[in-house]
This record gives structure tokens, sequence and C-alpha cells, in this order.
């Protein structure tokens, strides 16, 4: 993996499991379950609008931290989703899977039926580039790298990279405008981003379930790496004449340099 | 989005001249260079971004940019000259605010359908995917007693969104593909900001203002 993807992807991650669900997550409660013969997966009925499932949303993956509102990003949760048998009690998490991206369970123990499921999921639909035309339901943040630019920083080898990064939000009302931009940019003003270490792959295989290597070199950044530094960070509504489109009605937009110094 | 060029006349160089020098002048001269030289560079500039909007669009679509390159290319002249402040310490020359393009927080009118401000589309990027119904389509096929204004911003036609556009039923008339707009999900492009990293600023033109102040002579 070449290091810009290792980095942006540190981004994206920062501000999707770190900085939006401080306050964008929702909770939905006692959604039946309904076994689906295809994917063998006990899907939950919602029927929630933004759908929990959607493109750039899915369910939760990691905790808070006990006592705070901060996302502890090394180990799969234990408390985001809670899962109900017929006859009531709940299931023990070991016998069961969770697939955050398609929303559903995939139940390996013996003897009981799950019926339920309590779970949170990103309200936010975060995503890895502009939107473009197919855009999920709203709200929607997308980020991405505008540029680079690479300068000498010091006598011999090294270098600074400066990589200036935009983040587009796409509201649905004036007063969600207005937080998601307070929070991201809050949650980038003088703040540093961490390297991870994706060598192991990214928090959720491919198959929606968590990683079950991940967490193993999260906890220290690279070494090679320092941490990215956001700089410069600035944001502003982007003021469209668009009576015709919701999409574009309540939109801001923030800008950054994200910086490291490479040996 | 916007940028700003300020040029402080307090420089080592021209502090070794000062005795020499007529500041009032050497900054009428600075502003001449900044404003006639380089900022003529980096409308050119600009145009030339401006011009790659245009391989979107088919040059019959009303909603074309090049239907208003002069008008936009003349705005920016105004601009130049509008933006342009000197004293005898700082010039400092402004180009691309927002309110140049009509859309500034505060001074919007969602009503206007001056061409200039249909720009902001190109800048900030349109989400979603839209058609563009022109007005000789919408007499066309819904006759002319409708109030066209409720649809939109447009002098020569509106937009809509590819779901409304189904909702009411105009795909019975034109398939969406036929009158898709073009800029239809495409992402922001800050052309002056694009414009401004080509401009070559060239020492020679700013000794040419140093020449001519030494002369008592104005440029």
């Amino acid at each position: 993996m070449l290091n810009v993807t290792s980095e942006f992807l540190s981004l994206f991650y920062f501000l999707k499991d770190q900085v939006l669900p401080v306050e964008f997550v929702e909770q939905e409660q006692d959604i039946s379950l309904s076994l689906d013969s295809s994917s063998g997966l006990y899907i939950a009925d919602s029927v929630m609008q933004p759908l929990p499932t959607e493109r750039g949303r899915g369910w939760c993956y990691f905790d808070t931290v006990s006592g705070s509102s901060s996302i502890d990003i090394n180990q799969e949760q234990v408390s985001r989703v809670t899962v109900y048998k017929v006859g009531g009690g709940t299931i023990d998490p070991s016998d069961y899977e969770v697939n955050y991206i398609l929303g559903g369970i995939d139940y390996t123990g013996v003897g009981e039926t799950p019926i339920s499921i309590d779970y949170y999921f990103n309200y936010v639909s975060f995503l890895d580039s502009w939107p473009g035309t197919d855009v999920p339901e709203l709200p929607v943040v997308s980020v991405d790298l505008v540029d680079t630019q690479k300068v000498g920083y010091q006598l011999g080898h090294g270098k600074k990279q400066i990589r200036p990064v935009r983040v587009d939000i796409f509201a649905s009302s004036s007063r969600e405008q207005k937080e998601l931009t307070e929070i991201i940019y809050d949650g980038l003003y003088k703040k540093c981003v961490s390297p991870l270490d994706f060598t192991t792959g990214e928090p959720l295989g491919y198959d929606g379930k968590f990683n079950p290597e991940w967490g193993t070199t999260v906890s220290g950044t690279l070494s090679e790496y320092s941490p990215m530094r956001c700089e410069d960070v600035k944001a502003r509504r982007v003021n469209m004449p668009v009576s015709y489109s919701d999409i574009n009605r309540y939109r801001s937009v923030v800008t950054f340099d994200l910086t490291s110094y490479v040996e | 989005m916007k940028v700003k060029v300020n040029f402080s006349l307090d420089q080592q160089s021209l502090r070794k001249l000062s005795n020499l020098l007529d500041k009032q002048l050497l900054s009428k001269n600075i502003s001449y260079v900044l404003r006639e030289i380089i900022g003529r560079k980096y409308i050119e500039a600009i145009m030339e971004e401006f011009d790659e909007f245009s391989l979107y669009f088919d040059p019959e679509d009303p909603a074309a940019p090049e239907h208003w390159r002069d008008e936009f290319q003349e705005s920016l002249l105004q601009d130049l000259h509008s933006f342009s402040k000197e004293t005898t310490d700082k010039i400092s020359i402004s180009l691309g605010d927002k309110d140049f393009l009509g859309y500034n927080e505060g001074s919007l009118d969602p009503r206007d359908d001056t061409p200039l401000v249909w720009f902001v589309f190109y800048m900030e990027g349109l989400a979603g995917e839209y058609a563009f119904i022109s007005e000789s389509l919408f007499f066309e096929k819904k006759g002319p007693r409708v109030d066209l204004s409720r649809y939109g911003r447009f002098g020569k036609g509106f937009m809509i969104s590819r779901s409304d556009y189904e909702t009411e039923g105009w795909d019975q008339f034109t398939s969406f593909d036929q009158v898709r707009f073009p800029f239809s999900g495409e992402r922001p492009k800050d052309i002056f900001q694009e414009a401004w990293e080509k401009v070559d600023i060239n020492a020679a033109d700013f000794k040419k203002a140093v020449i001519a102040t030494l002369e008592n002579r104005r440029l």
C-alpha cells in the first residue's frame, strides 16, 4: 500500500470513527430479525430513514471509551449490538458475528433463534470521494485529497508533505449543516491524525465483519511517519441557488492542509 | 475561491533607494504592474480554466459557459479595478471574491437569473443528477400558459432533479438522458486558485516600475 493511501485511510477513519460518532450516532431498538436464505444472515428489518445500511453508513463497530465520548478504535465493540432470542433474554456474543455493512448477524451458536436486535448506526453517510451522481440520502459528508506538495524541511534527507484536503458537507437542514460543520471543524482544528497501520487490513473485512487482525498493530503509530497535523483549517458555507435540489441546498465545506514529516 | 495579493513597499531592496524614490509614484507604478501586467496574465489563465468547462457542453446548450464568456471576462476586468487598493506602504489586489459571482451569504437573490450566477455550479460542484429543461422544450411539452419562474432561476430554462423529472412525468415527453445537465455530479473546480498557480510573476516587471519611478515617470 502506498503511503498516500495509508495516510488518506488514516484520515478517513479518523473522521468516520472518531470525529462524527461523537454526535452523529443513532440507536435503533427492538428491531425484528429475519433469516435471509441467500446470505444465511439474520437481517434487521429496519425502516429507518436514512437506512442504517445505506452506502457510507453501517452499524457502529467501535465502543466509546468508558466515561468519555471518545471512541476506542483498538477493538471490536461489545456494547453497541445486543441480540435477543425467542423466548426472551439475550444471545451470548460468542454465538454470533455481526455483519456491520449488511446490518445483520451470522448466528453460529446452537439451539437458539435470534428474534430481535438493538444496535447503533452511523447517521451520516461518510464517503471517501465526491458523491457524484449517486448520492445517498442526506446527510452526507465526503472527504478527498485535493493535491500534494512535498518540500524539504531540514539539511539532508527528509521532507515535509502538504496535502490539501476538502471535506464537503451535504445536510438536510440548516441546523444540521451548522452542527456537522462545527463538529468536523472542531475535530480537525489544532488536531493530529495518527497514521494507522493497514497491513492487516481495514477495521471491517470484505464480508462486513470485524477484521480479527485489526488492533494488533494499530495502537502504535508507524515509526517512519510523524503524526499528521491539520493546519489552516477553514470552514465556509456554500450558498448555492438551488431551489430545485435538496442535495445541494444546505452545503458547506471544510478545507485544511494535512501535513507530515517523512524521513 | 479568492486570490488576494498584498505587496509591501517596505522591502529591503526598495529601502536602499528610499531617498531617491517618490513613494507615492512608486506605489502607483507597482500597482500598475500588479493590475495591468500580472492581473491580466491572471485573467488570461482564469479564462483558460473557464474554457475547460465548455468541454462538458454541447455549444447549442443554453447552459454552456461559452455563451457568457465575454460577460465573465468583462466582470473579471471590472473586479480587477474595483478591488485594487494602494497606499504608500502597501498595495492589495483581489480577484474572485464570492460577491463577484453573486452567491455570497446574505447577498444572494434566489430569483437572480443572470448567467454569471450559474457559474457557482461549476465552481462548487453539483452533486446529484439533473435535467436542464430549456424554455422551448418546456413550452413545446407543457404549453405556454405555465409560469416558468416557479420552476427555477434560469432565464432560458430550469434545472430539475432526476427524481422530480420522473415524478412529474417529464420522461413521457423526452427521455432523461436527452436532457441530462452535463455538469451533473461533477466535483468542484476552483479555477481561480488553479489559474493563480499558472501565473508567472517576473521580477523584470517590477524593475520597470522602479526604473520609471527613478525617472519620475508614471507607467
